[in-house]
């Protein structure tokens, strides 16, 4: 005997014309499917939308370069200058920012009362990678500037305008971490003269900025942390270079560490929302398992006779089969249509409101086309399975009691 | 006629139903034989419970006997699974019911294409040949209507012709005229006899109608599930009461 198959071709029309031959159940069911898809593209994409918001508030372009390089051990692992030497060989690195940080006492020349203050000292590279920048004048770029904050002026009573260009006295007390050799103690730079280079409007807490070469002339010799810059943003170049200063014993602290920590409860806030979504998808399912039950009753006896005329049962059972697919990839599609517009949408509405309003538009909708193209595959799985029971069922079917079915 | 002419041979056919697990066996059929050869129009009639549907079931393949043997051919069809039998049928038995079935999403012609459709045949050649059928009994008019929108009598004929789409040797006929009105009845009956002597098909065909007995080449009279002598008692009984 020949082989015979019948052609796919036919097989999908018959499906599809049984399917469309109940237009409204169709329609609904379909419907079903598609809310079901719709919400979790919808929800999931909301998500996505956050974490967004939140990693782009968190890290701009420039920051997802630098390494925070640090010293458990300052006696062990020396931040110094030879340090700074040895790492900027490494070819990954672009350039190393040092940052001392120590306290200190600020005052008017004139006066006697002094204020506490956190000194930071640093270098040109440093106040790049950092982004520290003068709302007012310049960034100390002589041993004799210094750039202060507005929370120091209002400890000594200066007057923001006309501050810049005076001169104050700054009294540097240089830990024993900050010295070189054991048996170095914490010493005090009494008194320097400094001359008002800049100012931040930061009013937070007291603040001096100074050059570091300042302190490097007055018995400090190491540094408190290194900013280190990667030429490549490429995870590989992160990963290595951070090896490479893991090697010589330094702590580092990256960025995208906090990145992946907000990823992954934003991850989880997917997963509740995606379940939110998947309760609608279920009853859908159900939905579609009831269309397809009630269908193969009502045509028990079409069954039987395709039997009869000698169709194959192979044939029966992808005839229900794409029955229940046709549901699954018309709701998955349409459903993946109707979540991403109505995210964009709302979006839209966001960003008109924004601009409205004139503040920073922002997209509260995101969807990785990656995830969306998932969601709608698994609509197709999840049509394809509540296929498989009524298709395994009509397989079974007796032609004959079936012909006498009523 | 010599041996190699025989189409159909049930041997010794036996076929008993239990309803439930622990009910007892209902015999239906009790050790049925026939032959029926080439371009045969056989009759198979009897009162109902006779037993002659169940013995077209299983000419047909659509049921297995519980005992005995049946040739297509020459082909025991009896030791073939239900999808092998459901090839066979699709390949060479053409059949008729007493009521119409359809699958009803589809267009008078799709049905009528439907078995070439299902031994793979490209739908374009299927569309051709249901056409043609459609014609040669004047029903291409109702081509693009839907089967349950035309009359019973209107509906068998498109049966036929669905039944011979794929130019099966031979036709089964399960009271194809039970349900319809005598002219109705006649055209369904003109058109078997057209099949059985112009195209040379083999018609087999069960009938409470015993007017019709005229019209077989040989008859096949059974009784309580066994094939009985034409001129047995019951039988002649059974005849002159339906011709009163």
């Amino acid at each position: 005997m020949t082989k015979m198959r019948m052609k796919n071709k036919v097989l999908f029309l018959l499906s599809y014309r049984s399917l469309w031959s109940h237009r409204l159940r169709a329609i609904l069911t379909i419907t079903g499917v598609t809310i079901g898809i719709a919400s979790i593209i919808f929800l999931v994409s909301l998500g996505y939308g956050l974490e967004q918001l939140v990693t782009n508030q968190i890290a701009n372009f420039s920051a997802f370069t630098i390494i925070e390089t640090s010293s458990s051990n300052a006696r062990i692992v020396k931040m110094d200058q030879e340090a700074i030497q040895k790492i900027s060989e490494f070819p990954k690195i672009q350039s190393v920012g040092r940052v001392a940080n120590l306290a200190g006492r600020i005052k008017k020349v004139e006066s006697d009362s002094t204020a506490e203050t956190v000194i930071i000292a640093g270098d040109a590279n440093y106040w790049k990678l950092a982004e520290i920048k003068p709302d007012d004048g310049n960034l100390p770029k002589e041993k004799n500037e210094m750039m202060i904050n507005k929370s120091v002026l209002n400890l000594i009573n200066e007057n923001s305008n006309d501050v810049i260009g005076k001169t104050l006295k700054l009294s540097a007390i240089i830990p024993a971490e900050l010295r070189q050799g054991e048996e170095q103690a914490t010493t005090t730079v009494e008194d320097i003269e400094l001359k008002v280079s800049g100012l931040s409007n930061d009013e937070q807490s007291p603040i001096v900025y100074l050059d570091d070469n300042l302190l490097l002339d007055n018995g400090m010799d190491k540094y408190s942390s290194f900013k280190v810059q990667v030429a490549e943003k490429d995870s590989k170049s992160i990963a290595e270079t951070r090896a490479f200063l893991d090697n010589f014993g330094y702590k580092t602290d990256y960025i995208g560490d906090t990145i992946s920590e907000i990823n992954q409860v934003f991850s989880l806030f997917r997963v509740i929302l995606a379940a939110f979504g998947l309760i609608a998808l279920v009853v859908a399912a159900l939905g579609t398992f009831n269309t397809l039950t009630i269908s193969l009753l009502e045509r028990t006896r079409e069954v039987g006779l395709m039997k009869a005329l000698g169709m194959r049962n192979r044939d029966i059972y992808k005839l229900f089969l794409v029955e229940s697919l046709i549901i699954g990839i018309f709701g998955g599609i349409i459903g993946l249509f109707v979540g991403v517009i109505l995210g964009q949408v709302i979006n839209l509405v966001v960003r008109l409101l924004a601009v409205k309003s004139q503040v920073e538009t922002i997209s509260l909708f995101s969807t990785p086309w990656l995830f969306a193209v998932g969601v709608a595959s698994f609509s197709i799985i999840v049509g394809f399975l509540t296929g498989l029971y009524p298709a395994k069922r009509a397989v079974k079917i007796n032609a004959l009691d079936a012909l006498k079915y009523e | 006629m010599d041996e190699s002419t025989k189409v159909i041979t049930v041997k010794d056919v036996y076929k008993s139903y239990q309803l439930s697990k622990n009910a007892p066996l209902i015999p239906v059929l009790n050790g049925v034989n026939f032959e029926i050869h080439k371009r045969d129009f056989a009759i198979i009639y009897g009162s109902s419970g006779s037993g002659k549907s169940t013995i077209l079931h299983h000419v047909v393949g659509l049921e297995v006997p519980s005992k005995g043997k049946i040739f297509i051919d020459d082909k025991d069809i009896t030791v073939l699974s239900d999808e092998e039998r459901g090839i066979l049928r699709a390949k060479k038995i053409g059949m008729v019911y007493q009521v119409c079935y359809w699958i009803k999403s589809l267009l008078v012609w799709e049905n009528v294409a439907m078995p070439l459709l299902i031994i793979g045949y490209p739908p374009k050649v299927a569309k051709d040949k249901a056409f043609y059928a459609l014609e040669q009994i004047s029903m291409e008019k109702y081509s693009y209507k839907y089967p349950v929108q035309l009359s019973g009598g209107e509906q068998q004929r498109i049966g036929l012709a669905r039944a011979i789409i794929n130019d099966p040797e031979i036709v089964i006929a399960d009271e194809p005229t039970g349900n319809l009105d005598t002219v109705s009845a006649k055209g369904i009956m003109d058109y078997l006899q057209f099949m059985n002597k112009r195209q040379g098909r083999t018609i087999v065909m069960v009938t409470h109608n015993l007017s019709y007995l005229a019209l077989a080449s040989r008859t096949i009279a059974m009784k309580d599930g066994k094939v009985v002598s034409a001129e047995s008692q019951e039988i002649q009984n059974m005849i002159k009461q339906r011709q009163i």
